[in-house]
C-alpha cells in the first residue's frame, strides 16, 4: 500500500534521513520506533508531503506521490495525526473535525463521520462547542486522531500519539489504535514509547540516525537483545 | 456642528475600515503587513474611473474594475510574495517586497493616466436626508450603507463558510491546515481577492465622495486604514471596522476643533496612545504562537 524506497530528505543542512526503504501493507499496523532525533517525525512530514525528499520515491497505491503537495495527499487517502496534535486551539472542537472532513463534500457522509467519531470518543461529543485550545492534552489528541478520521482514510499516520499523556491516557490511545484498525484503517505508527507500539503492531522498523537498522514481526524486534536494552530499558 | 463633524467622519471612516479589512485578512493568514494595499486601492477607483470613461455604463464598469482589482491582489501575491514563501524568506524582505510593488502600480498608473486628478462622477444622486441641523448626502448615506453591507458580508463569509473555515484555520496553524486537505496558496490567494476588492469598493466610494481619482490617493488613505486595522487589533475584522471609525471621526472633530492641517496625524496620534495601552489593539487577540 505504501511503499519507500532509498528515501534521502535535508532539513535545512541536516541529512536527516539517509536511504530509509520502508513498506507498510494494506490492514496492518507498521510500528517506527527510534530514539530523539532518529529521523521518525521527518519521515513522517515527508510522506504527508510537508517536507520535500532530495532523492527516492514514495508511492501510494501504486501511485507515486512523492513530492505532491501536502493538501493533495490527503485526497489520496493519508490521513495525518500530527507530533503535538496540532489542533486548531482557537475553534470549536466541531469545527476542528470538520476541517478534518475538509475534503469531503458529501452532507451524509459528514455526518456519518462525525457520528462515528463521536462514538469513538464521547468526551469529543459532550466538548463540541468548546475551543479546542481549552482541552486537556488527553482530548486534544483523541481530538487530533478524530479529526485525521474525519476523511476515512486508507493510511493513518500516528505521530506520537502518547507523547506527554499520563500511563492511564496512553493505554486509552493504545486501546483505541486496535480498535482503528479493526475498521479496515492500515495504521503508520511512530513512537518513542517502544514498548506498548510494539505490543500493538504486527510489524516494527527501527531508526537509528535517519537509517533503518533493523525490521521484522513486531514480536521479534520485541524480543531482540539489542531493542530490549535500548529502547524497552530491559536487561 | 461638531455632531455633523463626527457623522461626516464616520462615513469617511467606514471607508477606511474597508481598506482596513484589506491589511487585517491577508495578515491574519500571513504575519505580512501588506503595505501595496494603499495602492491597490487607488488601482481600484482609478480603474473604475477609467472604465467608466469608456462609456460601458457605469454598473458594468463597477463590477469590472471591483473584479480587476480583485485580480490584482491575486497577482501581487502570485508573482511577489508567493515565490518568497516558497524560498522560506524572512518576513521583512516580503514586507520591503510590498513597499516595492505599491511604487510599482502607482508608477505604472501615472504612465498610463497622468498624475493630474480627475473627475469622478457622483455614483448615488444628488440631495440630502436632514434630520434636526444633522445633514446627511445621499452620498454619504449610500457609502454607509454599501460599506456596512459589505462588512457584514466579509463577516458572513469568515464566520459562516467552509472557505471562511479554511481561513480560520490557515490563520492558526498553516501546517494543519495542510494536512486537512486545505490548498493553503488558494486560500491565501482568496484572501488577497477579497482584500483587493473591498479595497475597489472603497476607492469608489471616496472618490464619488470627494468627486476625483488620481494615481498617488492610496498613499494617504492606505496608511490611515492601516492605522486603523492596528488601532482595531489586526486580524480581527470587527477591530476594523471599529478601528475606520474611530480614526473617521476622530480625524473629522481635530479638523474643526484644531485646524484642517491636523487632520492627517490623527489617525496615528490615536494609535499610538491606543498601542501604549494596548499593544494588541482595540479586539486583538494576544499573538498565537506559530510552529
Amino acid at each position: 500500500m505504501l511503499k519507500i524506497d532509498n528515501l534521502h530528505t535535508y532539513y535545512g543542512a541536516i541529512h536527516a534521513l539517509k536511504g530509509i526503504s520502508l513498506e507498510v501493507r494494506q490492514g496492518e499496523v507498521v510500528c517506527l520506533i527510534g530514539a530523539n532525533g532518529a529521523g521518525k517525525s521527518t519521515l513522517v512530514d515527508t510522506i504527508a508531503g510537508l517536507v520535500k525528499a532530495k532523492e527516492g520515491t514514495i508511492h501510494f497505491c501504486d501511485e507515486n506521490i512523492t513530492n505532491m503537495e501536502a493538501y493533495k495527499i490527503v485526497s489520496k487517502g493519508i490521513s495525518l495525526s500530527p507530533e503535538g496534535r496540532e489542533v486548531f486551539p482557537d475553534l470549536t472542537v466541531e469545527e476542528n473535525l470538520r476541517l478534518g472532513a475538509y475534503i469531503v463534500d458529501d452532507k451524509k457522509e459528514i455526518a456519518e463521520a462525525f457520528e462515528r467519531c463521536y462514538e469513538l470518543f464521547p468526551k469529543l461529543r459532550a466538548r463540541k462547542k468548546q475551543q479546542a485550545g481549552t482541552l486537556s492534552g488527553g482530548e486534544q489528541q483523541m481530538l487530533a486522531i478524530g479529526r485525521a478520521l474525519m476523511n476515512s482514510p486508507k493510511l493513518l499516520l500516528l505521530d506520537e500519539p502518547s507523547l506527554g499523556l499520563s500511563p492511564n491516557i496512553v493505554n486509552q490511545i493504545f486501546e483505541l489504535i486496535m480498535r482503528i484498525q479493526k475498521q479496515g484503517i492500515t495504521i503508520l505508527l511512530i513512537e518513542q514509547n517502544a514498548n506498548m507500539a510494539l505490543q500493538v503492531s504486527d510489524r516494527a522498523y527501527v531508526l537509528e540516525n535517519g537509517s533503518v537498522s533493523m525490521t521484522g514481526p513486531a514480536a521479534d524486534i520485541a524480543g531482540n537483545e539489542q531493542v530490549r536494552q535500548i529502547y524497552l530499558g530491559m536487561k | 456642528m461638531l455632531f455633523q463633524q463626527i457623522i461626516n467622519g464616520l462615513t469617511l471612516g467606514m471607508t477606511y475600515a474597508l481598506i482596513a479589512v484589506g491589511y487585517s485578512l491577508v495578515f491574519g493568514i500571513l504575519r505580512l503587513v501588506n503595505f501595496s494595499h494603499g495602492s491597490v486601492y487607488a488601482f481600484g477607483a482609478n480603474s473604475i474611473l477609467f472604465l467608466i470613461s469608456m462609456n460601458i455604463g457605469i454598473m458594468p464598469a463597477l463590477i469590472l474594475g471591483i473584479f480587476l482589482t480583485g485580480a490584482l491582489g491575486v497577482i501581487v501575491d502570485k508573482t511577489a510574495l508567493e515565490p518568497l514563501r516558497k524560498q522560506h524568506a524572512e518576513s521583512i524582505t516580503s514586507l520591503i517586497t510590498t513597499i516595492g510593488v505599491s511604487s510599482v502600480i502607482t508608477n505604472l498608473l501615472t504612465a498610463q493616466l497622468g498624475s493630474q486628478k480627475r473627475s469622478f462622477p457622483s455614483l448615488f444622486p444628488a440631495g440630502s436626508l436632514n434630520i434636526g441641523s444633522i445633514s446627511l448626502t445621499y452620498t454619504q448615506l449610500g457609502m454607509l450603507f454599501i460599506s456596512l453591507a459589505l462588512l457584514l458580508g466579509l463577516l458572513a463569509i469568515v464566520n459562516r463558510t467552509k472557505i471562511g473555515l479554511a481561513m480560520r484555520a490557515s490563520e492558526q496553524n498553516i501546517r494543519a491546515a495542510q494536512i486537512m486537505g486545505i490548498n493553503v496558496n488558494g486560500v491565501i490567494s482568496f484572501t488577497f481577492f477579497l482584500g483587493g476588492m473591498s479595497a475597489a469598493i472603497a476607492g469608489a466610494l471616496v472618490s464619488s465622495y470627494y468627486s476625483m481619482a488620481y494615481p498617488n490617493m492610496g498613499y494617504t488613505a492606505g496608511l490611515k486604514a492601516f492605522a486603523a486595522a492596528v488601532l482595531g487589533g489586526i486580524g480581527s475584522l470587527p477591530g476594523s471596522l471599529v478601528g475606520g471609525l474611530l480614526v473617521g471621526s476622530v480625524e473629522s472633530m481635530a479638523a474643526t476643533l484644531l485646524g484642517s492641517e491636523f487632520r492627517d496625524s490623527m489617525a496615528f496620534i490615536i494609535l499610538i496612545i491606543v498601542l501604549v495601552i494596548r499593544p494588541h489593539g482595540l479586539f486583538g487577540k494576544k499573538e498565537i504562537k506559530k510552529v
